[in-house]
């Protein structure tokens, strides 16, 4: 139906979450009719992106440095580690503002029916960090699933296993929520993990 | 087409699909273990408020499942949790994980489970209660059922001559896949042997004594690894030791 190059475009964008072919088009067609600098702009990151951005060499996360700005920066405190499954976790706790300390980005979580064991979530990686590095303690701040609180469980294990204290981020009612409408799951969490005042 | 409605169902596993579906495999009591396309945020719960991540169907919680479909991917009508999750730890979620793993690949799709959807359940329940260290026998319970709902069961009282197993601790059995038991001198090279009081006491489960308890482990791990056809278990990679 398109020419080639704009089909290409097309297929090209619907690796995007969330883009179908509809709107795969109407995003061609934007930067082809509207927008031929946004266009270029947009194909220069991608390309400066796809073959620049790569692990930290410490922390797993995203960046284009060896080590990315969160683990060479001074201000932050070395010997507190909080263990998260992605960068986009890094990203929602930095603008939680309430976190000094470091990173370690798993990129994933324990998965067996997947296929994802502790290497394939770089655990190998952490323990090496438990072993070598001053730690006075470890923030699992996995997601409340099955899956995560797996992961978070092994990783405990490997931490106590060298002396470092571990914590485990609290799960419950979300502030502004009502109880009425938590599931039961998040309450019974939130009961059994409540604290005294 | 194919209509299922308000079927118990506990979620297997879960993957992602495209963007806004899920592909959901389930173990339910009339239809054993379906698999289907979930859209994420029909999930009834999910989405409400200014919560704007929403929930997913999460395993080790009973819920209500509607689905149709005639192909082996069903499409999820709706998707209800009928109790909270029930509450593995530790040790306990690996299991819990490790039950899922082996249901996933030696369960025929489709094929009716009653008893075993029930002995699921309440094995879920009795890891939940384990103690430290003896989650192990939840797990042999389970397996010993689902070798037997899978017509693969393992005759612990009788050897393949059809004689009772001697409960004692001087007779020896060696096993083999498919035929069972049969009694052996001790002495002969080669092949691992069973302890008949050992045999007896799987049969009757009493898994008071260690030895038991790994004799029972060895044997199922053998049997599943023999139906698996090759496939290796992820899960158990989880419970090696530090
Ligand atoms: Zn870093």
């Amino acid at each position: 139906m398109f020419s080639p190059l704009i089909d290409q475009l097309i297929q090209s964008l619907r690796a995007l979450p969330g883009v179908g072919p509809k709107s795969a088009q109407r995003m061609a067609f934007q930067l082809l009719e509207r927008d031929r600098d946004g266009a270029e702009r947009l194909a220069q990151s991608l390309l400066l992106a796809a073959a620049k951005v790569q692990r930290c060499c410490e922390c797993r996360t995203l960046t284009e440095e060896n080590r990315c700005a969160i683990c060479t920066s001074s201000r932050r405190d070395r010997t507190l580690l909080c263990v998260v499954e992605s960068p986009a976790d890094v990203v929602a706790l930095e603008q939680s503002a309430t976190y000094r300390g470091v990173y370690f980005v798993l990129l994933g979580k324990l998965s067996p029916i997947d296929g994802v064991g502790p290497k394939e979530i770089g655990i190998d990686v952490l323990e090496q960090r438990f072993a070598t590095a001053e730690l006075t303690e470890v923030i699992l701040a996995t997601n409340p699933t099955v899956e995560g609180e797996a992961t978070s469980h092994y990783i405990a294990e490997r931490a106590k296993k060298h002396g470092i204290r571990v914590s485990r981020i609290a799960h419950g009612v979300p502030i502004g929520g009502e109880l009425e409408y938590i599931d039961g799951g998040t309450l019974a969490h939130a009961m059994s993990s409540r604290r005294e005042l | 087409m194919k209509l299922i409605e308000n079927e118990q169902a506990f979620m297997l596993h879960r993957r992602a699909y495209t963007d806004s579906r899920i592909l959901v495999d389930f173990l339910s009591p009339n239809f054993g273990r379906v698999r289907g396309v979930h859209r994420a945020a029909k999930l009834r719960g999910a989405g409400r408020g200014k919560n704007r991540g929403h929930l997913q169907p999460q395993q080790f919680t009973l819920m209500q499942l509607s689905y149709r479909g005639d192909g082996e991917l069903k499409t999820i009508l709706s998707l209800e949790n009928l109790s909270n999750p029930i509450p593995l730890t530790g040790v306990q979620l690996y299991c819990g994980l490790y039950l899922n793993e082996i249901l996933t690949y030696l369960l025929p799709a489709e094929d009716p489970q009653p008893h075993l959807f029930h002995c699921y359940q309440s094995t879920l329940t009795a890891l939940s209660n384990s103690t430290v260290g003896e989650e192990d026998i939840c797990l042999r319970e389970f397996e010993l059922v689902l070798l037997a709902e899978l017509g693969y069961a393992i005759h612990f009282n009788v050897d393949v001559s059809g004689s009772p197993i001697e409960n004692s601790a001087e007779s020896f059995y060696r096993f083999e896949q498919e035929l069972g038991f049969s009694r052996v001198e001790l002495g002969i090279q080669g092949v691992y042997l069973y302890r008949g009081c050992d045999l007896c006491a799987i049969a009757a489960r009493q898994w008071r004594l260690e030895a038991v308890r790994s004799v029972a482990k060895r044997l199922c791990r053998q049997a599943i690894n023999h139906h698996l056809g090759g496939r290796a278990l992820n899960s158990r990679e989880l419970f090696l030791t530090l």
